[in-house]
């Protein structure tokens, strides 16, 4: 049984967490977001002109069904499946039918099913057929046998909603930015914010602005424009309470028995705060509240007959801390808010990192769609009543709003939602007009390429800290923090620009994507745990106690209560007990665990709370015990050491806690006491980057080269390859299971798709040929089938495309004409740009009796019947060489037949012809498939899992490549030991030495990193050394080597060892660029670019400068004028212009306006002149030169602006 | 001229010491290391042996592609005793030259299981019955491609002769290597200033068993010169026991164990015999072309003298 491979018939867990985020979050937004955005949307209202009556329109029950194929006969299975779409270049999407429902005030509810367009639909989802399905059903489905979805197919391409960084919701911070001063006069730096978020994901940030003369602005924002109200206002806003509450609630943010500077420093704010209100004579509640209204009211666009009072309200429910609805609640939180902000002006808190990993949640895909749709639906209403009003502006008397012919009409003109949807997934630009409140309106969505394994599922574990932060100059945002430690891997973050922007989860994070179930029955349940251990509920009469003494415990962004500090340790003890318990429920624990057991309520907290308990700390993080039961948090299992089970915890819990590293010993700081451990040192890595073996034991940039390259490699990218569309695929011939692999290699299933070979390296300068990190690879395993690849080019051929014509695969008939050599001789090899004959890898001797006898052909009596069938299309397995037609169409209109010619300098070989469509509907699509040969050659990029990647640069026979003493053995590979030095890869040699021991001993060996910390007491080199010794080599893996040329014995021990080796991706056959000459430019004649077109590489102006500097004058000549737009023109000695002479015959005819004649004819020398000039009537002194064909049409140009340009020719 | 060829002549001499199906050994000795290293490249990349060059595909629709399995086809080693009798395609001048044997492999699997394609199902040339794939002891053959139900796989290849310096397919030997015969001087006289202990820890040091105590005279003797590796263990041991010198190590330039393990396309003193014909023969070439070129210069030299 071999490890790496997937066992049984179901897909492997691993694979299905991998994409955890993206299938479970698009799960609950079919399931229940697209609910709560409907809920939740407002309806419409419309007062008739005429019959004064009030009607309320608005939408209810969205039903999401299954993709289903458009034109299918009865009877047929109309399923439409991922292969499908993916074969015929369509998206997986499925109808969306809604209600819209109407009713005239006091009538009844009427409604009319309408279909929204189609939703794509992500594979894997609740909404895809392929959900749950075992590896034979996947694989009679025409998928992958691993499939693990998370992606939608837009238009046969897969495409993921890639995940972004947000500031956590429902947590108050303290920011101290330069940029709050420009918000007006008096603003300081100082500001709390909160990130609230309502149920339909519908997020909003409020902030609280301290101002100089300590007062204190409240800012929210409505469709992007941004208000400030004064916080003592809003304070009364919520609930009729009086200022000697208000103060008193306000003033105990500081101590207040000390009777010190704080205390009193909040006492006048707080006064300042209240009398901000008094001074605009708003006194109670209701003007207040009016007062707002009446600001607000042409903003918020809220009807006539509504009162102030009732806009006023609008406002508050909507824009002011929209994740709370009682007032109660929302007063509670706006206290805290201040609390903060006087303690963050006061010093006695310290700002929080906006950068830091503590403060961020997820932008989940499902998340994303949620808003957007919510946006979207409410643009479709918007639509919807400017229909109506148009009809009632127009002529009232004939709208009739309970009319269904006329609602349906009207509705008619809403727009496909389908489709926006459809396009944000495809450009992945986000059309909104309220922004959604994110950062960015592009980039959301990116194609998921299959390149191998490993970058495929680097996709669905990338997160983007957001397209702003890219451009930003400061760097301070991509520095790895302490506080990512278990979320985001440090190692698997790619250089250049996204460089710690784009950052990798760890294989153990998780997101928690669902909201609880029940979320009063879950914050009750909490709220009964955490009264029972010590917390004093809140209620609006009382008045918070002081926070030394007392911490405030808060809820998902509510404030239930406070704890005294001295019991909150216990508090949050008894309630990780609990969370852990039922993460127990959820999934089995390890055996010794011990958890306790639930009773009651307490079955309703949820497994993944977090439990943030920030203690008070004079200028620390502003205390608090912060709990959070809401989506979009990364957790990750840590290990609990009282009870040894597993708890889940988040970011900013993790950030106060003592989790013991397996090597951290004393944790930095002496009688630490830890609570909690982890599992394994592997809880650091991505899936990726714990792939490299000791990684360890290498110098750390290489640890993220290798994670780059890795997902460059050429491997296995899939093994549903009939069914796999995709432009480029490449794939390796031979590929092996690496000797040396870590742990997380078998539990990743690696083996399914392996991306490189073990190849025996040596390490030696040898012939110079390896220097600068190129390598020698032995030509004769390269001649073996070492490295051997292909590339798999898909050609998607669409005769629909062409419009005007009817197109229809065909063939045309055999040409009569004896001269047209494609059809008669049956030896023409076509002949490529540089007189190269195809194909090259048949010898020219080819004619012997039994290749002319055997040799079968396809025959025909159709045109290019050698490479094509009857149909036009071309035969699986023939060889089409560069400017052969590999496809026929024919118009059935005109009779004329239009052909693919297979373009570039190189063969191809039909893989595979898809067809696609109906015998009804025509057979107007096909996909063809190409192979094109990759083997190894001169150019090509290797690399080790060490980041030490290398170019090959010569290829050696056998013969001349060195060979061990002992056994005759010769290297695959050589790489020069500078390599080495100063990269310091230890991990590499290491790898070759316990590749080697494997090898010999039969089996693999495990490479995981920091097995010492996970209490093996392993030390690799003695560990290894001892079984080589034992198989009787050497013990440090030197072994004794003679040279190939001469046969003389090396004087060193050369290190020779098995090191899994991967090619990248990058050939020289896609990429070299060579010319002579080509096609050229038509106005200057000088050579074009681009690789595609057969143009040159630019020859600038700093090499110009070089071979200035070298005074290598003809090689100058050469590059700038031989093999550029060299030309011979003539020039007229005598008036010095090089546009004057013309030819002769046409001066006789008078073209040009200029009639020469007669004394033209005394040329010089016997032959009549060519060429005479126009302006000289004369002949006798044009002369031929040589220049730049550009200088010409430098002196067109000037000329056109009438200057003249002459030249004095010497 | 004639005088220095008489210094450098030798009289190599070769003393066969195993002789299989598969491989040899031989001791060459009288000779130096270049003699050594072109025998040894010889084998390698200019032995003729048949392989399979050309492959006609009528129908695959095996998992593995047409070029891979060209590919796994041209590695096949073929049975090529009569080697000698063919000419390669760029030797060949007659029409009645033999050049082509030629291979048939049509095969369909039709039961549920997965069926094994092997070098067994190749059907050979009828005129050429001996050049067929070589088989292994237990008869399970090479294998080639495994198919399912319904897959399919018909092709004719055309074997040639060719040299391992054209393609690796050619060459008839799996490895060939030399050694060079080691030379072992123990140093008695210090030896015996060791204990028992430390002779037998410094004999335990070399990680091949090269040297032995004999229990009786309890002396250190060298048991198999040839297990030594040069790996330099035992000297670094005697420098750390504070007796450098304890034991003197030599590589003989003129004497070579010469290890040749075929492929199974040719025997192995087949191949060293063909080798030595081929190296032969390149001689010969030089010689005569030095001479032509000898002579070419003489009539230069002697066009300008008149």
């Amino acid at each position: 049984m071999q490890r790496g491979l997937v066992q049984g018939n179901q897909v492997p867990q691993e694979y299905e967490d991998l994409v955890q985020p993206h299938v479970q979050s698009f799960d609950y937004f079919l399931s229940e977001g697209l609910h709560k955005v409907v809920e939740r949307l407002e309806p419409l209202e419309i007062e008739h002109p005429v019959t004064k009556t009030r009607h309320r329109f608005w939408f209810e029950s969205p039903v999401v069904g299954r993709p289903l194929k458009e034109d299918v006969a009865a009877g047929a299975d109309a399923r439409l499946f991922p292969r499908d779409c993916r074969e015929g270049g369509a998206t997986y999407k499925a109808p969306l039918h809604i209600d819209l429902c109407y009713q005239v005030e006091g009538g009844g509810v009427q409604r009319m099913n309408r279909r929204l367009g189609h939703l794509p639909i992500m594979v894997k989802s609740k909404g895809c057929y392929l959900r749950n399905l075992s590896r034979s059903q996947l694989v009679k489905y025409k998928e992958e046998s691993t499939e693990m979805g998370g992606y939608f197919i837009c238009n046969g391409i897969e495409r993921i909603i890639r995940m972004l960084i947000l500031q956590r919701r429902h947590y108050i911070m303290a920011l101290n930015r330069s940029a709050y001063r420009k918000r007006g006069n008096n603003y300081t730096e100082s500001a709390t914010l909160i990130r609230c978020v309502q149920p339909d994901e519908t997020s909003a940030t409020v902030r609280c602005h301290y101002l100089t003369d300590g007062a204190v602005n409240f800012a929210f924002t409505i469709r992007r424009a941004e208000y400030f109200i004064p916080a003592g206002v809003l304070l009364k806003c919520f609930l009729q309470v009086s200022d000697r509450e208000l103060y008193d609630k306000l003033v105990t943010s500081a101590p207040q028995d000390e009777g010190n500077a704080e205390s009193s420093f909040v006492a006048e704010r707080a006064e300042l705060l209240l009398r901000q209100a008094a001074s605009t004579a708003l006194r109670t509640r209701a003007q207040c509240i009016e007062w707002l209204g009446s600001h607000f009211r042409v903003v918020l666009d809220r009807p006539p007959r509504h009162t102030d009072y009732q806009v006023g309200e609008y406002l508050l429910a909507n824009y002011v801390f929209i994740h709370l609805e009682q007032p109660g609640d929302k007063l509670g939180l706006l206290i805290a808010m201040l609390h903060k902000l006087y303690a963050l002006v006061s010093g006695l808190c310290c700002e929080d990192n906006p950068d830091a990993l503590t403060h961020h949640e997820i932008l989940l895909p499902g998340h994303l769609l949620q808003k957007f749709m919510k946006d979207k639906l409410e643009e479709a209403l918007g639509i919807f009543k400017e229909m109506i009003k148009r009809d009632l502006d127009k002529a009232p008397e004939n709208v009739n709003l309970q009319d269904e012919t006329y609602i349906k009409r009207s509705a008619d003109k809403m727009p496909d939602l389908g489709k926006k949807v459809e396009y944000m997934l495809n450009t992945g630009n986000l059309v909104s007009r309220s922004g959604l409140d994110l950062s960015q309106a592009t980039g959301f969505t990116v194609v998921a390429e299959k390149l191998n394994f490993f970058r495929y599922l680097s996709h669905f574990r990338s997160v983007h800290r957001g397209a702003y932060f890219a451009e930003l100059r400061t760097t301070t945002v991509r520095k790895l923090l302490p506080e990512s430690w278990g979320f985001l891997c440090p190692v698997h973050t790619p250089d250049g620009s996204p460089c710690g922007l784009l950052n990798h989860f760890t294989a153990v994070c998780k997101i928690v994507t669902d909201r609880p179930e029940n979320p009063e029955d879950t914050d009750a349940a909490i709220i009964m745990v955490l009264a029972a251990a010590g917390m004093t509920p809140s209620s609006p009469a009382l008045v918070p106690p002081p926070p030394p003494v007392y911490l405030t415990v808060m809820l998902d962004g509510r404030v239930v209560g406070w704890v005294r500090s001295a019991g909150a340790p216990l508090l949050v003890n008894r309630l990780r007990a609990m969370k852990s318990a039922k993460l127990a429920l959820e999934q089995a624990p390890p055996p010794d665990a011990s958890v306790i057991t639930l009773e009651g309520a307490e079955g309703h907290i949820p497994s993944h709370v977090e439990i943030a308990y920030i203690p008070y700390e004079r200028g620390g993080v502003y205390p608090g015990v912060y709990l959070f039961t809401q989506c979009a948090r990364m957790v990750r299992p840590v290990k609990q050491i009282r009870s040894r089970a597993p708890e889940l915890i988040g970011s900013l819990e993790q950030f106060n806690m003592s989790i013991r590293c397996p090597d951290g010993g004393a944790g930095g700081s002496k009688g630490l006491k830890f609570t909690h451990a982890e599992f394994n040192t592997g809880a650091m890595l991505s899936v990726v980057a714990s792939l490299t073996p000791w990684s360890d034991y290498n110098q750390s940039p290489r640890n993220m080269y290798q994670c780059q390259m890795g997902k460059q490699t050429m491997g296995t990218p899939c093994q549903a390859f009939p069914h796999r569309t995709d432009g480029k695929m490449y794939r390796i011939q031979t590929p092996q299971t690496p000797i040396a692999r870590t742990k997380r290699y078998d539990t990743y299933k690696m083996d399914e798709f392996p991306n490189g070979t073990n190849a025996i390296v040596a390490v030696l300068a040898y012939t110079g040929y390896d220097m600068e990190d190129a390598m020698i690879l032995n030509k004769s395993s390269m001649e073996r089938g070492l490295a051997h690849a292909t590339l798999l080019k898909t050609e998607t051929i669409d005769l629909r495309a062409e419009k005007g014509k009817q197109l229809a695969f065909g063939s045309e008939a055999k040409s009569d004409n004896p001269h047209d050599r494609g059809s008669q001789d049956r030896h023409f090899r076509p002949q490529g740009a540089f007189g190269q004959r195809f194909p090259q890898n048949v010898p020219s001797f080819g004619r012997t009796g039994a290749v002319e006898k055997l040799r079968v052909r396809p025959q025909g009596a159709h045109k290019d019947s050698e490479q094509l069938d009857v149909e036009g299309l071309p035969h699986v397995g023939a060889i089409i060489w560069p400017g052969q037609p590999y496809y026929n169409a024919v118009d059935k209109i005109s009779g004329r037949s239009k052909g693919g010619k297979l373009k570039g300098e190189e063969t191809g070989v039909i893989d595979q012809v898809t067809l696609i469509g109906s015998k009804e509907a025509g057979l107007t699509q096909a996909n063809i498939k190409m192979r094109l040969n990759r083997n190894p050659v001169i150019g090509d990029k290797f690399s080790s899992r060490h980041g030490q990647k290398g170019v090959l640069s010569q290829l050696w026979p056998d013969t001349d490549m060195p060979f061990v003493d002992a056994t005759g053995m010769r290297p695959d590979l050589i790489i020069n030991p500078h390599a080495f030095p100063s990269r310091m890869t230890i991990g590499m040699l290491v790898e070759s030495m316990a590749s080697k021991a494997g090898a010999l001993a039969g089996h693999f060996v495990d490479a995981s990193p920091f097995q010492r910390s996970d209490g093996k007491r392993a030390d690799p080199i003695n560990e290894f050394g001892a079984a080589l010794e034992a198989a009787g080599f050497a013990r440090h893996g030197g072994e004794t080597m003679i040279s190939g040329i001469t046969g003389e014995e090396f004087a060193a021990d050369i290190y020779i060892g098995p090191v899994y080796y991967q090619r990248l991706r990058h050939m020289v056959s896609d990429k070299f660029q060579v010319r002579s000459t080509g096609p050229v430019n038509p106005l200057t004649r000088q050579p074009i670019k681009g690789r595609k077109f057969g143009g040159g590489i630019r020859f600038g102006e700093m090499e110009r400068d070089s071979l200035l500097a070298h005074g290598a004058a003809y090689l100058l000549h050469d590059r700038l004028h031989t093999c550029s737009d060299y030309s011979v023109m003539e020039a007229c000695g005598q008036c010095g212009s090089l546009l004057s002479p013309i030819s002769v015959p046409q001066a006789a005819t008078g073209a040009f306006g200029a009639h020469i004649t007669g004394p033209l004819m005394e040329g010089r020398g016997a032959a009549a002149p060519r060429v005479a000039c126009k302006m000289c009537k004369s002949a006798k002194h044009v002369e031929r030169v040589a220049l730049p064909y550009v200088f010409r049409y430098l002196v067109t140009e000037l000329a056109a602006m009438n200057i003249k340009c002459s030249l004095t020719l010497k | 001229m004639a005088s220095i060829r008489k210094t450098y002549r030798r009289t190599p001499k070769v003393e066969l010491r195993s002789l299989t199906e598969e491989s040899c050994e031989f001791v060459l000795s009288n000779t130096d290391v270049s003699m050594a290293n072109a025998l040894r490249r010889v084998f390698i990349s200019w032995v003729p042996t048949i392989a399979i060059d050309l492959v006609e595909i009528t129908t695959n629709t095996t998992v593995l592609n047409d070029e891979f399995i060209a590919h796994r086809l041209g590695l096949l080693p073929l049975v090529s005793s009569r080697v000698k009798e063919m000419k390669s395609p760029f030797e060949s001048g007659e029409d009645d030259d033999w050049t082509d044997v030629e291979f048939h492999l049509n095969v369909k699997c039709t039961g549920d299981d997965t069926m094994d394609v092997t070098s067994n199902d190749i059907q050979c040339d009828p005129r050429h019955p001996d050049v067929r794939p070589v088989t292994d002891p237990e008869g399970k053959g090479i294998l080639i491609v495994k198919l399912r139900k319904n897959q399919e796989l018909n092709l004719t290849a055309i074997a040639r002769k060719g040299i391992g310096k054209d393609h690796a397919k050619w060459s008839p030997v799996a490895t060939t290597f030399f050694q060079f015969m080691p030379e072992i001087h123990i140093n008695q006289a210090l030896m015996e200033t060791l204990t028992l202990e430390q002779k037998q820890e410094w004999i335990d040091s070399s990680p091949t068993k090269v040297f032995r105590l004999n229990p009786i005279t309890r002396q250190v003797e060298v048991e198999n010169a040839e297990a030594y590796m040069y790996d330099g263990e035992c000297i670094a041991k005697a420098e750390e026991l504070g007796k450098p010198g304890l034991v003197d190590i030599h590589q003989r330039q003129d004497m070579f164990i010469f290890k040749v393990e075929s492929t199974g396309a040719l025997k192995p003193d087949a191949i060293v015999v063909m080798g030595l014909d081929v190296l032969l023969n390149k001689t010969h070439d030089l010689i005569e072309s030095l001479e032509t070129e000898a002579q070419s210069h003489a009539a230069q030299a002697g066009g300008l003298d008149s």
